[in-house]
């Protein structure tokens, strides 16, 4: 068991001047794989260093397994760490690189040689156990810094942007052997990254920070399908949710440029209930619930006309950048030969549009 | 683009001679005869050249206390003072304390005044503490006089290495102490290198310290030995003897500089981080 609960954990540097993590509240369940997203400097290293105590915990406790370890030593903590530039001890060799954390910790020596070993194995590491970490590439390197982790049997497994120095393609693949080995090592995993790719493909749950303070907490679907405010919806999803501003009129309709849309019912239901209508709202939409209508025929109220002003051909896919009067949009359509200044028919799908308050940028619906 | 590079290599071969000159002046010295030399300055110089300066410096003795006397006083100075630099270096690289920029700035400070100003009130120093006459008192002096740059040769050092390697090893469960022995040490070999070389050179071939706080003939280290060679009451002055000793005693010298260039080798800690 393996709970990490965080209560209301404060971080204020000495020379900084404001908190550089403001008032954390989490609570990480038993062998969860869990995610830190974020822009640059929101705070994610910093929360992970207050549960490895690298970093002292300003305010607020935190409590791995019921027992408050705001003081014990990062030794005392059951965690295993790795960085994000590896930090491999350039004069062991691979081996007394992973064996190091057990040999200070006094195992015997055939237990260190028996879990270094198949450490080794799972890794692919064998052929290098004589190497320095010099004479390893990136991935090479990243694979012993993991095993150097992974021998140990730690309770909580802490990784600050472990592929971020990887090239794409190495990414993609390590990041699902980090999957894998998460499912046969079965311990609690808090990963920091600012890709939110990275975010979406590997977690249980997403923590979604911003300048120290979480934005939304749930798993990748959750956060897709209902981000929580405008800043989630830009931030999760390439390309991002278009964000339209929309005034919903008293008929139960929505315009957009010169456009009018009429809601479905159930939205209209919120909307009034929650007292938006006859004023400003911003109006999310993913590209993907955007599509091409072809037919003539179909109701006009929901299709849109747009001007093409560039196509991105992604293979089976294309992302169009299209503007409606002023309006920019971006959509994502099965490929098809697009041009730029093209102008086609676009219909949303408005049960999958959501709305967000202009002031607080909150999700409304 | 050549041209530049071959003025830059004339330039740098003109200082490089100039450095070597006195050296090689020493040598070709001490191969000559005493009537090659007084007949200076008409020298034969490469007709009736000879080993025999080396025989007579070598027969003498007096050149091997004072290689001995030589080796234990910079030995001493090496180990106090690589020691506490390097411990002192690393307390000022990695822990957080009031006044630590001040403390550097002032160890810095240290190295403006200038050697000779200080002997007077060294010797005052010495002679308080009952140290004159003594190996202990010159270490101490040596120490005290190669600390300051030796923690600024360290502090850059440990300043380098990545603080991530610090934080691995925390986690991997090492006390401060071990994480210091285990990891930061081996890494930091080319640091206590470097310190190690400039100690040497500072100690080995200082000559006014101990002239001024050693009195016994048998405790003079080889640069005041050479120094009573010259103007012998009996012998007079040998000059071949004392160029030829004067090579001996810059040997270790260069074996040290042998020995730990390979120290000097950066790239030691490449492979700990990214790239
Ligand atoms: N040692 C420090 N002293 C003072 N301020 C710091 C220190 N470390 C980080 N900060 C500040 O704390 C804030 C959060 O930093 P943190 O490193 O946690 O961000 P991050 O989310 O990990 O960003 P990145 O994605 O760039 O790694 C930043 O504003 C940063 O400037
Ligand atoms: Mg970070």
């Amino acid at each position: 068991m393996s709970r990490i609960v965080l209560n209301h954990i404060k971080k204020r540097y000495k020379n900084g001047k404001s908190f550089a993590v403001k008032d954390m509240n989490l609570s990480i369940e038993n062998r969860e794989f869990i995610v830190f997203v974020g822009p640059s400097g929101c705070g994610k290293s910093t929360t992970l260093r207050m549960i490895a105590g690298l970093e002292e915990i300003s305010e607020g406790d935190l409590y791995i397994n019921e027992k408050r370890v705001n003081e014990a030593a990062p030794k005392d903590r059951d965690i295993a760490m790795v960085f994000q530039n590896y930090a491999l001890y350039p004069h062991m060799t691979v081996y007394g690189n992973m064996a190091f954390g057990l040999k200070i910790r006094k195992f015997k020596k055939d237990e260190i040689n028996r879990r270094v070993t198949e450490a080794a194995n799972v890794l692919g590491l064998n052929e290098f156990l004589n190497r320095k970490p010099t004479a390893l590439s990136g991935g090479q390197r990243q694979r012993v810094a993991l095993g150097r982790a992974m021998v140990r049997n730690p309770k909580v497994f802490l990784m600050d942007e472990p592929l971020s120095n990887l090239d794409a393609k190495l990414r993609i693949q390590m990041r699902s052997e980090i999957i894998k080995l998460h499912r046969r090592l079965n311990a609690t995993t808090i990963y920091v990254t600012h890709d939110q790719t990275e975010a979406m493909t590997m977690a249980d749950r997403i923590v979604i920070m911003r300048e120290g303070e979480i934005q939304q907490i749930g798993t990748p679907k959750e956060i897709y399908d209902n981000p929580a405010n405008i800043f989630v919806g830009s931030f999760i999803g390439s390309p991002a949710m278009n964000f339209i501003p929309a005034m919903l009129s008293l008929e139960g309709q929505i315009h957009i440029g010169n456009h009018t849309i009429s809601l479905p019912e159930n939205k209209q239901a919120v909307l009034k209930k929650k007292n938006y209508f006859g004023v400003e709202l911003v109006a999310g939409i993913r590209p993907e619930d955007i599509h091409l209508e072809h037919d003539d025929s179909s109701d006009s109220s929901t299709v849109l006309t747009a001007k093409i002003d560039v196509a991105e051909l992604l293979g089976s896919e294309c992302i169009l950048y299209t503007k409606i009067n002023n309006v920019d949009l971006v959509v994502k359509v099965k490929s098809g030969d697009f041009k730029s200044g093209d102008e086609i028919k676009l219909a949303f799908d408005m049960q999958k549009m959501r709305f967000f308050d202009p002031e607080t940028g909150k999700l409304i619906i | 683009m050549k041209t530049k590079l071959t003025v830059t290599y004339v330039i740098l071969s003109v200082f490089a001679l100039g450095g070597l000159l006195p050296v090689l002046w020493m040598f070709v010295m001490s191969l000559q005869t005493p009537r090659a030399l007084n007949s200076f300055p008409t020298l034969n110089w490469f007709k009736d050249f000879e080993f025999n300066n080396y025989q007579i410096a070598l027969n003498q003795g007096g050149i091997y206390q004072g290689l001995i006397n030589s080796s234990i006083i910079t030995g001493g100075t090496l180990i106090i003072s690589v020691t506490f630099a390097t411990l002192a270096a690393y307390a000022l690289a990695n822990f957080e304390f009031k006044g630590k920029a001040l403390l550097l700035i002032g160890i810095l400070m240290t190295q403006l005044i200038p050697g000779m100003a200080a002997i007077v009130p060294l010797f005052d120093i010495l002679k308080s503490l009952h140290l004159i006459n003594t190996y202990t008192g010159l270490i101490l002096i040596f120490a005290a006089r190669t600390i300051p740059l030796n923690i600024w040769i360290m502090h850059g050092f440990f300043k380098e290495l990545p603080a991530e390697l610090r934080e691995a090893a925390i986690i991997d469960g090492c006390s401060v102490y071990t994480t210091f022995t285990r990891i930061i040490l081996p890494l930091a070999l080319p640091g206590i290198g470097a310190a190690c070389m400039f100690t040497f050179m500072q100690t080995w071939i200082d000559f006014i310290m101990p002239l001024t706080t050693l009195f016994d003939q048998n405790k003079f280290p080889f640069t005041v030995m050479l120094y009573k060679y010259v103007g012998d009451p009996i012998m007079g002055t040998n000059y071949g003897v004392v160029f030829a000793s004067a090579v001996i005693g810059t040997l270790p010298t260069l074996l040290m500089f042998v020995f730990f260039q390979r120290f000097f080798v950066k790239g030691l800690t490449s492979g700990a981080v990214k790239g």
